[in-house]
């Protein structure tokens, strides 16, 4: 058996009809789409972060590189004048 | 709804665009019960967008397990979302117009806007839970055991709030008689 509607049931349902035209306001779903697409900002913000420090371990090692690399021409540079000098010391 | 189910396993391989398809198809319906549940489209649009964010980070870390239909989880965000924006107060101050101004979308929804007000009008004074409780009932047309999944909770429970909805909107109705 169905129940008959009261006045609250016959309320609910004429409102529920009426507003069934209800929808989004313009431009809503992108709005929506615009929102998810910037929760990925903080992860090109984490890229960049990623390569600066990339890019300052490269040069940190390229420094070190560069500094053994002087030492050891400065010394065969000083070991070649030494040399020379004792041969010319030898000539002379 | 297949291509829903499509467009989370590409969202969790790292398509983000994949989302779009899943809001095209379902914020209409999402739209209407937010703006029901809190009596304004705009206070609607808020609590859905919010939704929206919660449910694609939960997709994306792969904490959608599926168990539930895309939709149904979707509507307890909604659900759940609109409750405490209630509770909390987040509500935008409402016009003091009687009648909404003509929009874009012309009259019909003009009348809806209309109608919308008179629902908030009759629910304002009902705790979130159960003003929530009665709209997904009586104006969504869901069952009992529905509710009770989308709030997450038992079907006596939905009983007991739906009881005390009725028996407050009913005194509410005596009293302005």
């Amino acid at each position: 058996m169905i129940e008959p509607k009261d006045d609250l049931d016959l309320e609910l349902s004429r409102l529920q009809g009426a507003t069934e035209a209800l929808h989004a306001t313009r431009g809503f779903n992108d709005r929506v789409l615009a929102a998810i697409d910037a929760l990925h900002v903080p992860e090109w913000g984490d890229g960049i972060l990623k390569f600066g420090k990339a890019i300052l371990v490269v040069a940190a090692l390229s420094a070190v590189a560069a500094t053994v690399v002087g030492i050891r021409s400065q010394r065969a540079e000083t070991e070649a004048l030494a040399s020379t000098y004792g041969m010319e010391d030898f000539d002379w | 709804m297949e291509h829903l189910a499509e467009a989370v396993r590409e969202i969790v391989n790292g398509d983000a665009k994949a989302f779009r398809k899943i809001v095209v198809a379902t914020s209409p319906r999402l739209v209407r019960l937010a703006a029901r549940i809190m009596g304004s489209v705009e206070d609607g649009e808020d609590v859905v967008q919010e939704a929206y964010v919660k449910a694609y980070r939960a997709i994306a870390d792969g904490r959608f397990d599926g168990r539930s239909r895309l939709e149904t989880w979707l509507y307890r965000i909604v659900t759940n979302t609109a409750i405490d924006a209630l509770r909390g107060g987040t509500r935008r101050p409402r016009s003091t117009d009687t009648i909404p101004e003509p929009s874009w979308d012309g009259a019909a929804a003009a009348e809806a806007r209309v109608a919308l007000r008179e629902l908030e009008t009759l629910l304002a004074e009902l705790p979130p839970d159960q003003r929530a409780a009665i709209v997904l009932k009586s104006v969504e047309g869901l069952s009992a055991a529905e509710i009770a999944e989308i709030m997450d909770t038992s079907e006596g429970a939905v009983e007991q709030r739906l009881v005390r909805a009725r028996t407050a909107l009913k005194q509410r109705n005596r009293n302005h008689d």
